[in-house]
């Protein structure tokens, strides 16, 4: 676990399309093995038998070769809350009584075992690329569907554990920074919309459109009867107009009253430099703001790698590593400003 | 705002569909709504997905109970407890409850035809099995028009494909 401290996944690295907007596109398949019931209904032989068949094939993957591979049962809570903060795992696999996780290099590729299903392949990546994602995340299917045998249909393709799964077992899913639609509130007017198109919208830390620091996730509903690339493709296209809409409320924003957003944005930068207790919400309304002021070119010399990376950092369990002693909830508020001061006085 | 379907009562049961890109908000009465055989839930917390379903399913009263009690052989899942729970119990809960899921994919997903990617050798062995099928086909064709020479190579055709057939097992 200690290789993780101290720095974040691939994905964060803000080196992708669209990267001032768009944080990071993200596949996932759902596979079953076939033969052995679905987690839920599965015995602890079933479980284990899951296991061992994954840690067969996956060393022969070309990917998954040098791979990390960890039992959560043998590691702490906090360890697992660390995991669940950089998207490695769910919550609901902490709760598997026979979840694991193998981890690949810079955290491009986790794979879950033993969650809703016994597969959970997914793939992370930088800015707006979800086809170069599924792309990577397609060889890796191959390369385990070659040591192990998926339950699979003709007519229902992949079969899963939920049936709003089954076909692809896909779910490709972007996570974009709109602030600008918030502040504008056109933001309102997006989830009817996009549920039209087969996909949705919904925040990213929180509930509906009011998302704590503005980040949102657009993924696809539907996974029978479409190509993967088709998957792939529609959510590229239709966030790449949500793009364009987020930089056109941003020159809105501008015109319509320069001063006030300059005044937020600078006092966000004030509060962030000079606050010595900052509550995770707080910190990311203002990470917000600060990162709207980057993008608008009204404050300099911070990169958006820093931006993302105090997103994943500024969560409790990061922040408990981070002074390596678990803290009560004042103890992370200074610690977690501490942080913040640090990343973004450099 | 009145009932949709009496016009006469208030409406106090609002929904909203989405079949197919049609967005349609419906508003009707409990009475109405009951009589449409929708389950009047109150939620003290947001519906579950394990709801949700249900809401997908149990439109026609009068189907309920013959699903209910339907069972999945193999794990013995019971319909009513994969409504229950959102999940399945194992894969061949699908042939088990393909009237039902049918039913229920068609809402969710606008489709019911699987049409990505299948593994390589299961991809193999169906296009086999379509090979065959074809070839058969044109057996009995030949067959019928007395193309005895032609019929003699499709057979040993068919032969030698469904020999490879049961290799790829």
């Amino acid at each position: 676990m200690e290789k993780y401290q101290g720095k974040t996944g691939g994905w964060l690295r803000a080196d992708g399309p669209q990267s001032d907007i768009v944080i990071s596109s993200r596949v996932r398949l759902a596979r079953n093995i076939k033969d052995i019931p679905f987690s839920l209904g599965a015995s602890e032989e079933d479980l284990k038998q899951v296991v061992e068949l994954f840690q067969q094939a996956f060393p022969k993957s070309m990917y998954l070769a040098n791979a990390d591979f960890l039992e959560l049962k043998e590691i702490s809570e906090l360890d697992q809350l660390f995991l669940a903060e950089r998207h490695l795992i769910s919550h609901e696999l902490s709760r598997s009584q026979h979840g694991c996780v193998a981890i690949g290099d810079k955290e491009m590729v986790g794979i879950m075992i033993n969650e809703e299903d016994h597969l959970r392949l997914q793939v992370m990546v930088s800015g707006l690329q979800p086809l170069p994602a599924w792309q990577i995340l397609d060889r890796i299917d191959d390369e385990l569907a070659h040591n192990l045998e998926y339950a699979v249909s003709p007519r229902w393709g992949y079969l899963t554990a939920c049936p709003t799964n089954v076909g692809t077992g896909m779910r490709a899913s972007v996570m974009l920074h709109l602030p600008a639609l918030v502040l504008t509130e056109q933001i309102k007017k997006m989830p009817k919309a996009i549920a039209q198109l087969g996909l949705a919208i919904r925040g990213f830390y929180g509930e509906g459109t009011s998302s704590l620091g503005d980040f949102f996730q657009i993924s696809n509903q539907i996974t029978l009867g479409q190509k993967e690339e088709e998957i792939v493709d529609n959510i590229e296209k239709i966030v790449s107009q949500i793009v364009e809409h987020e930089r056109k409320a941003e020159q809105i924003l501008f015109k319509r009253n320069p001063l006030k957003i300059k005044d937020r944005i600078h006092r966000a930068y004030g509060v962030l430099l000079n606050a010595r207790l900052i509550s995770s919400n707080e910190a990311m309304n203002l990470l917000s703001s600060l990162r709207l002021g980057i993008r608008m070119k009204i404050l300099e010399g911070i990169g958006f790698d820093v931006l993302n990376e105090l997103i994943i950092i500024i969560q409790p369990a990061h922040i408990q590593k981070w002074a390596g002693k678990i803290l009560n909830e004042e103890e992370r508020d200074a610690v977690r400003a501490d942080i913040i001061r640090r990343k973004i006085a450099n | 705002m009145l009932c949709e379907d009496c016009k006469e009562r208030d409406a106090t049961i609002h929904y909203k569909e989405i079949i197919n890109d049609q967005y349609q908000e419906i508003h009707l009465c409990e009475e109405c709504a009951q009589n449409q055989g929708l389950e009047v839930t109150q939620f003290s917390s947001p519906p579950s997905l394990a709801n949700f379903l249900t809401g997908l399913v149990g439109i026609s009263k009068k189907l309920v109970h013959e699903e209910e009690t339907k069972e999945c052989p193999k794990c013995h899942l019971s319909f009513a407890n994969f409504k229950e729970r959102g999940m399945l119990g194992c894969s061949d809960c699908y042939e088990s409850f393909e009237e039902e899921l049918t039913h229920m994919l068609r809402r969710i997903h606008g489709n019911i035809q699987h049409v990505g990617k299948i593994p390589t050798k299961i991809k193999t062995e169906l296009e086999l099995k379509d090979k065959i099928f074809e070839l058969k086909r044109e057996l009995e064709m030949a067959i019928k028009n007395e193309e005895f020479e032609r019929a003699a190579q499709l057979r040993d055709q068919i032969r030698e494909m469904e020999r490879r057939k049961s290799e790829e097992k």
